[in-house]
């Protein structure tokens, strides 16, 4: 975890198996609202169980809601750091290009940044809720003054005043004892040219600036490896190619030198790429929700032990994709204190694994520290989430699809701790009825005296029936049944989730009808 | 003149068959390991055979200057010293001579000039200047070297360079301008300034720090390419400096032309000298460090005798304790060493013929005492080799070399064979065997063969005389069982009788090569078994 993404370690993550992120279609949503940029660590190794991580994080995030401006800012450093981690020395030079020296101007261009965002996030700094955004404001003051410490101004006067348009550059060539080149090195680059001098001429104090020189040698400008008639001298000639050669391979040199460089000043930054990425896309997440109209809410956070899940106005968030968020269907959810699990039933199509999804998305949209899709919440983090969701069966048919499911079961439930939250979707299906009640019971029984959390969509339906009976008789989590609401209609679906006995009835045959009549 | 220390015009005769002893024996592989990566030193076979000798006399001179070496402390370092302040003169001032520009001829012989009386100096300060010098060829050197510095002539030099620093520096940093135009490159060059001091550059591109100094380059400075055409761009800025400092340089060349620099070719020619006493130090020294004897060999009659031997080689590299073995041989005896694999037959062979090419190089052996007489010619036969080029078979190289031993070995020489002819039929090559034996022990030859032939001795022992039996011994590598049945080689050699075997099987099953190992199905297993106990009476193995 970095500067700003909170200091919680690993025992803090919050794990997410391929089925997991799979089945809550987590995959899909990341994409759409925050893309992963290339080298940016993916955004599950970001979950924690930390409740004051996620603290932060929200209050972060809700700072830069506040402050635009701010926002913006980060923007344009993130986006000059993803230059310099993207710059890369191209293979040796085919004709000698002083490109390099226009990548110094990303010195000026860097110093320019740290300034502009330490008065934009010094004059902010009062009114942040976060102490990250005050930790920000530090590293960038720090960097400014360590990396630009001395008088700047002067400095690239004399040094680097032609890099935008160069005319002329100075370079040191050091002798060692036996007069032998063993050494040199760019030492400046101007905007103006070497003049020849009629009488002699020297460099004037400064030894780096453009002055008048004796005899100032021609080159041949269109040194590119082919014989130019105009160059009728060959000594010219060949100081041409060998200058040309040997500038060619040092720029090719500094310029990967030079990104070193640019690297080691913006280090911190680079460090901190991945906690920019993902509060920029946080913000991003926000405002795209609001461009929907859609609600979104910090949940209040609460203790792991306490197991608590309530939401009020719940939604799907990919449904936004294709409704406008008026027409979404949002639902009230509350888990009992010491951990419930629900039996939801209801009829086909009716939008109980949505709901289940949804639920799902929300917890871990909370984990990560973002905003979730509803008026209001309140959600204690989970050690462990997993999903059970009815599988293909397997072709290779190492198993069965019995045997297939029950692994798959067994599975999930070794990885669960009693801070767990589990989400079953008709996880077994390839057996009878009777043997899938039984089956179940064992499974639900061995989730109860566990004190797990969780949601079991399923169509048997006495499960949700007995729910009762085995609150009277088995310690544990309080098992409830939750139902699709029934419109009078019998042809309309109401997608509402609300507590209730089950109906006994899936409308299976209208779903049937419904779909008949569509393919006539 | 400044006299050699070390004379290699008496050097053995035959060098050919040296040349092979030092890399049979691997002499040439102590030589490496004494050796520090990147120094100038040659280590192979022409360069060893080059300082071996016969000589009593070269042999006494250069022990005895090892010996005074090894009194003074941090001998090695200055030695070194005055090796790498000779190497820096030879290389100045033949550059002086074939540089291909004029301003760097003179900056080498101004370089030359100064290092000559460095190197003069040094020798008669660091390396000379002992009081417990007692070789007669340190002494002489000494003597030459002290009057040499104390001549007029070098006087007058020092005086000279002293005078001429008053007035010229060496160029350091050259400052050049190159214009170019965009779209089209480099347009024009020239050298905008030249300084005598180095700047001290801070680059505007390193790592940053508090409290830096202001940058006055763009970037430091980095290491000139040496290729082709950058001799070119070279060339061009020399000859812009030379053009600006012609008055100079004429002014320098003038004064250098007035130098003596009084035998300079016989201080280089020290060098190699030095070179080969330091190789003989670091063997002290190495052996020292491992808390090993060492002694100064002595020239005598008599038998050679190695006391509490170490075989050098494995004593220069091995983190281990090395076995001890006494050597105790007469003139033109022969002996025939067997014993059990891995025993340290073969170690025992090149410790004695490690020992006395040690010893003719004039160096000090690993040992308690060791008393010889250097041989003149030195014969070796280690089985193994392939003709790269294809043309002779193993069997047929070393027929080549015994041939060659055969023909050139007389009582001033010694023969060392290891395992020869395994690649024949054993009945004929015992018989062979028996046969050179004869004829090294009727010729006065001094001789040492490692063999598993245990019949070779059996062999001669039954036919050799009474006489001739006493130029013959043979030697044996002692291995025991311990309380577990497990062999165990104890690496001395002793002399008695060969055993009749060499615990073949013993050792292959230790290596997992055994059917209950190999074979885990037991009604498979059981199978081979009966099968080998079958064939067992004519198997060669055991």
């Amino acid at each position: 975890m970095g500067l700003l993404l909170g200091a919680a370690g690993d025992e803090h993550r919050l794990v997410l198996s391929p089925e997991c992120i799979h089945d809550l279609m987590l995959a899909q949503l990341m994409s759409e609202f925050c893309e992963a940029e290339e080298g940016e660590d993916s955004w599950t190794s970001l979950l924690t169980t930390d409740g004051e991580v996620i603290r932060q994080r929200n209050l972060v995030i809700q700072d830069l809601l506040a402050h635009p401006e701010v926002a913006e800012s980060i923007r344009k450093l993130y986006d000059f750091v993803r230059a310099v981690c993207t710059l890369q020395a191209s293979g040796r030079m085919q004709q000698l290009s002083i490109e390099v020296f226009s990548e110094f101007s990303l010195i000026k261009q860097y110093r320019s940044l740290l300034n502009e965002m330490s008065e934009t996030l010094s004059a902010a700094r009062d009114s942040f809720c976060s102490p990250q955004l005050g930790e920000l404001l530090a590293m960038v003051q720090k960097n400014a003054q360590q990396n630009f410490s001395y008088d700047f101004e002067t400095v690239w006067r004399e040094l680097a005043s032609g890099v935008e348009e160069p005319q002329s550059f100075t370079f040191l060539f050091r002798l060692d004892e036996e007069g032998r080149v063993e050494s040199g090195g760019l030492a400046a680059v101007h905007g103006e040219r070497y003049k020849k001098a009629l009488l002699g001429g020297d460099a004037g104090k400064d030894r780096r600036q453009p002055c008048k020189v004796p005899d100032l040698q021609t080159l041949d400008k269109t040194v590119d490896g082919e014989y130019n008639p105009s160059a009728d001298r060959s000594h010219v000639w060949a100081l041409s190619i060998a200058a040309n050669e040997y500038l060619k391979d040092h720029f090719t040199a500094l310029k990967k030198q030079f990104h070193q460089y640019l690297h080691a000043i913006t280090s911190d930054f680079i460090e901190l790429r991945t906690d920019l990425s993902f509060y920029l896309h946080a913000v991003e997440y926000c405002r795209t929700l609001e461009k929907h109209g859609a609600a979104y809410c910090f949940a209040q956070i609460e203790p792991m032990e306490t197991k608590s899940f309530r939401a009020e106005g719940l939604y799907y968030l990919p449904l936004l994709r294709q409704d406008r968020f008026r027409t979404v269907v949002q639902n009230d959810i509350a888990f009992q204190e010491g951990g419930e699990l629900f039996i939801l039933t209801g009829r086909n199509q009716g939008g109980k694994t949505t709901f289940l999804r949804s639920v799902g998305m929300a917890q871990v949209l909370f984990q990560l520290g973002w905003p979730v899709p509803a008026n209001g919440a309140a959600i204690s983090p989970v050690a462990d989430l997993v999903t059970v969701f009815s599988q293909e069966e397997d072709q290779e048919l190492h198993n069965g699809k019995l045997g297939q499911e029950l692994k798959a079961v067994r599975r999930n439930l070794e990885g669960l701790s009693k801070d767990g939250m589990i989400l079953l979707n008709e996880p077994i299906t390839g057996t009878s009825p009777m043997e899938n009640l039984y089956i179940s019971r064992v499974v639900l029984c061995s989730l109860k005296v566990k004190a797990i959390r969780g949601i079991w969509v399923t169509h048997i339906y006495d499960l949700a029936s007995g729910a009762a009976y085995i609150n009277e008789t088995v310690e544990g989590s309080r098992v409830s049944s939750l139902t699709v609401l029934q419109e009078e209609d019998v042809n309309k679906v109401s997608y509402k989730v609300v507590r209730g006995e089950p109906g006994f009835y899936s409308y299976a045959r209208e779903l049937l009808y419904k779909i008949g009549d569509k393919a006539k | 003149m400044l006299d050699r220390l070390i004379d290699t015009s008496k050097t053995v005769t035959k060098p050919a068959s040296w040349k092979d002893a030092v890399t049979d024996l691997e002499v040439d592989k102590i030589i490496s390991t004494l050796t520090t990566s990147g120094e100038d030193v040659q280590c192979d076979g022409d360069a060893i055979v080059r300082f071996l000798t016969a000589d009593p006399d070269e042999i006494t001179q250069r022990s005895a200057m090892l010996d005074d070496f090894a009194k003074i402390e941090d001998i090695e370092g200055r030695i070194t010293k005055c090796i790498e302040g000779i190497t820096r003169l030879q290389y100045m001032m033949e550059r002086s001579q074939t540089s291909s520009e004029d301003i760097y001829r003179q900056i080498a012989a101004w370089h030359g000039a100064a290092q000559y009386s460095t190197c003069v100096t040094m020798l008669r300060d660091e390396l000379l200047g002992r009081d417990e010098l007692t070789s007669p060829r340190l002494l002489n050197l000494k003597r030459q070297i002290t009057a040499l510095s104390q001549s007029t002539d070098f006087q007058n030099d020092a005086r000279l360079l002293e005078a001429a620093k008053e007035w010229f520096q060496l160029p350091k940093d050259v400052y050049v301008g190159f214009n170019y135009v965009s779209g089209s490159g480099l347009d024009s060059i020239q050298v905008a300034a030249v300084d005598e001091e180095a700047t001290p550059i801070e680059s505007l591109i390193r790592e940053t720090s508090l409290g830096q100094a202001l940058p006055n380059s763009l970037e430091g400075l980095v290491p000139f390419p040496v290729l082709s055409q950058s001799a070119q761009l070279e060339s061009y800025l020399i000859k812009q400096i030379e053009k600006r400092w012609s008055k100079k340089l004429a002014r320098l060349k003038k004064e250098l032309d007035k130098l003596a620099l009084s035998d300079c070719q016989g201080l280089i020619a020290l060098n190699e000298d030095f070179k080969f006493l330091r190789m003989g130090l670091r063997l002290i020294h190495a052996a020292k460090q491992k808390g090993c004897g060492l002694c100064r060999p002595a020239l005598g009659s008599g038998p050679l005798q190695i006391s509490q031997l170490m075989y050098p080689r494995l004593t220069l590299i091995s983190e281990e304790p090395v076995v001890e073995n006494d050597v105790t041989m007469e003139y033109g005896s022969f002996a025939v060493i067997t014993g059990a694999n891995h025993s340290g037959k073969t170690s025992y062979l090149k410790s004695v013929g490690q020992a006395c090419m040690l010893a003719q190089l004039g160096f000090f052996v690993p040992a308690a005492a060791m008393r010889f007489t250097p041989v003149k010619t030195m014969f070796t036969l280690f089985s193994g080799e392939e003709d790269d080029e294809l043309r002779y078979s193993r069997m047929g190289l070393e027929v080549q070399r015994i041939h060659t031993i055969l023909q050139e070995a007389d009582s001033e020489s010694m023969v060392f064979f290891n395992e020869p002819l395994t690649s024949t039929n054993p009945i004929e090559a015992i018989s062979l065997c028996v046969e050179w034996i004869v004829h090294f022990i009727n010729t006065g030859i001094t001789g040492f063969m490692v063999t598993h032939m245990h019949d070779i001795y059996f062999s001669l022992e039954k036919t050799l005389s009474e006489e001739k039996k006493r130029k013959f011994r043979s030697l044996v590598t002692i291995t025991r069982r311990n309380d577990a049945h497990v062999l165990k080689n104890l690496y001395r050699v002793v002399e008695q009788e060969p055993s009749k075997t060499s615990y073949a099987a013993d050792v292959a099953d230790s290596f997992g090569i055994s059917l209950e190992k190999l074979i885990e199905d037991p009604a498979l297993r059981e199978q081979a078994q009966r099968y080998q106990k079958d064939v067992s009476e004519q198997s060669l193995f055991e």
